[in-house]
């Protein structure tokens, strides 16, 4: 997959970079504008993970992407951005509502130099109404969207999901509007204004469990369950269920065989209930029947009798499944000597997957390229340098080979 | 959002994945045809909580919107020679079935890639379409045990936890839609189609990229899960959700500092910045035994004070009056084909400042069997043979000569489209 299409990234955190490296792994030509500094992200990260001193925050989301390092405030970071943006076909911002117009590069400033520009947005909660200008992180959107409220059991409380999932996801809509915009604009000539936000994202993700919700004049108290269930809507046994060494859950399944699987009596007598009406007896049954066995011996007799089971796994569990090895589910790359491994994009377009050609490691280190690549001269790239414009390491001229240019 | 609406895709999608893609690319202005046998497709026969409106399955009507719906036999010849018509017709066939069964079908995607080299064959695969896996059951809570998101959840202390809604299938539809405009996209330019594949495997893993990296690439970590009260392995002290008096409150990204004067806690206002992962349980104790003896309200109210990125915890019925999702019209009620109100979610993302409407609310089954099949050059007489042979069938409401827009809810929203255009 090789889209022919340039995308400047005013982009930090999680979800605008997210999104850009999707369409950057799709071959676009993404641009990631960054302060002289860096991004927030290349000096943050979850776990305070880093490899060689890059942010494995910033390898998560920014591969596949060039940067330019400048600094928006300078009055002469117009000139140069709009020479870049007058051969662009996307600008991506994550700005709070507001931020980049005061900059000079909001959309209607852009759609009055280029009035075919896709111009998308990715905002906390929308660009507009009572809450625009709260601040839009994930876990504040996964609380705010009954995500964390729809998470947990009577055992434990409300729970947090263990992974910034609101971001990922609003990452793959806004890439998928984006996509969707430049189709038009082949058709039609016509730029677009794309504006998605975490809230909504966060509410798409649960589109199943809030449409079943809203059909059912229910109340909060409808998610009130017990320990082993995993869902407020789904029949027992659909939850997690402790083992002698560990844990598994288990699916959707058909009462008949998972008696026979397990060769419980007590769960051949319960086979008949209504497994929704009274899912905690039932659980209950199946954690008894479960508790003591090995997860060995539980899978063998699951696989044989079909039963939709799976063994809790960890991370490190994750690295070395077959299946995940099969798919190429991880990425290899090398990080001032270190390797790192990568969460591969995660389609394949003919039967192949996109790779990984280039890395932003460090802030600006495809200044001079982009901006010789529009036009300056590199006498003008140093006085911009001088001047304090426009930021690019020591090393850059010779960090990357330069499949763009 | 008209941006796909040259674009005709034929969807022999069931459960959830699937069908939530086909959706997101009907509400781009994609002519979906949701292709289902004759007793319908597995959505419409299945509801989680055994719950129905008027009739229709709640999973129907959480995937449905914006498709038309033809019955047809897939397994009889006549309805494959329909089939193969209608495929020679579109530009994309999207299925979510288990390897194989297409071709099982006849419609081997090699076959169908070579004869239509236009056309763009998208799968969703539990663990894609080859592999030690591949003929496994691919269910979201599966792939949530499989790819660690349920080892993540929860705390060290206690089990690990599923996510209470279905977030893998929801993220691998978007990533199949992303997928299937790039494939447009690029035919558009090089006149090819292609494959597309997708995984809930791959998906799962996808939604935790952030997590699953800064654990591989040696971030600090002794559990899976967060310890001493930290709510996940890589949270520093005071990030996640805390109980007050009367509900929970969500802490976001602060520094143990502000944290300290927020709450007034002295031991706080002596650590440094380092702190904040190092001693994160400590600070998560301190913060937790402190919110605890205070309301929502005030808690957030010192927050707020403090610049600290904070919200309430809130419920689905909390969400719905929640103005801001008013604001952006993300849930709306509409009257449904029975003429039963429905209260669907909107499509996400906003184009040129509006949501795409809802053109079409889920349809009965084989209710544009009639239109659709007109639409390839099927005559009326054809078609009736058709139906009396039971190869297809349409819904009662359609007979034979009308053109069936089924309810079009929203004013302002596009017509249907209408038989043979």
């Amino acid at each position: 997959m090789k889209l022919a299409m340039r995308v400047i990234s005013f982009c930090h955190y999680l979800q605008g970079p997210a999104a850009t490296q999707y369409l950057a792994d799709l071959g676009a030509d993404v641009i990631k504008i960054e302060p002289l500094g860096g991004a927030f992200e290349r000096h943050w990260s979850g776990g305070r993970s880093f490899v060689n001193g890059v942010s494995a925050f910033l390898l998560s989301a920014n591969r596949n992407k060039r940067s330019l390092a400048i600094d928006l405030k300078h009055p002469r970071a117009q000139e140069i951005l709009f020479r870049l943006i007058d051969d662009a076909d996307v600008i991506v911002e994550n700005f709070r509502p507001g931020v980049l117009d005061r900059l000079g590069f909001g959309y209607e400033a852009v759609r009055a130099r280029k009035p075919d520009i896709i111009y998308a947005s990715a905002t906390g909660l929308g660009a507009t109404g009572p809450d625009a200008a709260r601040p839009g992180q994930d876990l504040l959107m996964q609380a705010r969207s009954g995500l964390i409220a729809a998470t947990g059991n009577r055992d434990s409380g409300p729970m947090i999901v263990g992974a910034a999932v609101v971001d990922q996801h609003g990452a793959s809509l806004l890439a998928m509007g984006i996509l969707a915009a430049v189709v038009r604009r082949l058709q039609t000539g016509e730029g677009t204004r794309v504006e998605a936000s975490l809230l909504q994202a966060a509410i798409d993700l649960q589109t199943e469990a809030l449409t079943k919700y809203n059909a059912r004049s229910v109340t909060g108290d409808v998610m009130d369950r017990g320990r082993h269930i995993g869902s407020w809507y789904h029949d027992a046994p659909y939850g997690v269920y402790a083992l002698q060494d560990g844990h598994l859950v288990l699916s959707m399944n058909d009462p008949d065989k998972l008696a026979a699987a397990l060769d419980s009596d007590e769960l051949r007598a319960l086979a008949g209930i209504d497994r929704y009406a009274q899912r905690e007896p039932y659980a209950e049954a199946v954690a008894q029947a479960l508790a003591g066995r090995k997860l060995s011996e539980a899978s063998a007799r699951f696989d044989a009798a079909g039963i939709w089971f799976e063994r809790v796994r960890s991370y490190e569990d994750v690295m070395t499944d077959p299946q995940v090895a099969h798919l190429e589910g991880f990425t290899d790359y090398d990080v001032h000597g270190a390797p790192v491994r990568l969460v591969a994009h995660p389609l394949r377009y003919d039967g192949v997957s996109p790779s990984i050609h280039r890395m932003p490691l460090q802030a600006g280190c495809d200044t001079r390229e982009i901006l010789a690549g529009c036009g300056f001269a590199e006498s003008a790239i140093d006085t911009l340098l001088a001047e304090g414009v426009i930021g690019s390491p020591p090393d850059a001229a010779s960090a990357h080979s330069s499949p763009f240019t | 959002m008209d941006a796909l609406e040259n674009f005709t895709v034929l969807s022999f999608n069931h459960f959830l994945a699937g069908p939530l893609a086909a959706q997101l690319l009907g509400d781009m202005g994609a002519d979906v045809i949701a292709i289902e046998p004759l007793t319908g497709a597995f959505q419409r026969n299945w509801a989680v909580a055994g719950h129905y409106v008027d009739g229709q399955s709640v999973n129907h009507l959480a995937t449905g919107r914006n498709k038309r719906s033809l019955a047809i036999d897939l397994k009889s010849e006549a309805g494959k020679r329909v089939v193969e018509r209608l495929i020679a017709h579109a530009d994309v066939v999207m299925e979510n079935f288990r390897p194989g069964a297409m071709a099982k079908l006849g419609f081997a995607p090699e076959r169908l890639l070579e004869d239509y080299p236009t056309l763009v064959y998208a799968s969703t695969t539990g663990f894609g379409p080859d592999g030690p896996y591949a003929l496994r059951p691919g269910q979201d809570l599966l792939l949530q045990a499989m790819s660690g998101l349920a080892a993540v959840t929860g705390q060290a202390d206690g089990p690990p936890v599923a996510v209470g809604s279905v977030v893998i299938d929801q993220h691998a539809a978007a990533l199949c839609a992303m997928g299937i405009v790039s494939a447009l996209l690029r035919r558009t330019r090089t006149g090819r189609g292609g494959r597309v594949d997708v995984s809930l495997l791959q998906a799962a893993m996808d939604l935790q990229g952030e997590s699953i990296t800064a654990w591989l690439n040696g971030a600090p970590h002794t559990a899976s899960r967060g310890e001493g009260g930290v709510p996940t392995w890589f949270s520093a002290g005071g990030y996640g959700i805390h109980a007050t008096l009367d509900g929970h409150v969500a802490i976001s990204m602060t520094t143990p500092q502000n944290l300290g004067r927020a709450f007034d806690i002295d031991e706080l206002l002596d650590m440094s910045e380092a702190d904040a992962f190092a001693a994160r349980a400590r600070i998560t104790a301190l913060v937790a035994g402190r919110v605890a003896t205070m309301t929502n309200a005030a808690v957030i109210a010192q927050l707020d004070e403090a610049g600290i990125w904070n919200t309430r915890v809130e419920d689905y019925d909390d969400l719905a009056a929640n103005p801001q999702v008013q604001h952006l019209g993300a849930i709306r009620t509409l009257e449904g084909v029975t003429g039963a109100p429905v209260t669907l979610l909107s499509h996400p993302v906003q184009y040129d400042g509006v949501l795409p409407p809802v053109a079409r609310v889920p349809q009965h089954l084989g209710a544009q069997t009639r239109e659709v099949l007109a639409g390839v050059g099927y005559t009326d007489g054809e078609i009736d043979t058709l139906v009396a042979e039971g190869i297809v069938a349409c819904h009662a409401s359609t007979s034979a000569n009308t053109s069936t827009s089924a309810p079009a809810s929203e004013p302002g929203s596009k017509p249907g489209r209408g038989a043979a255009t």
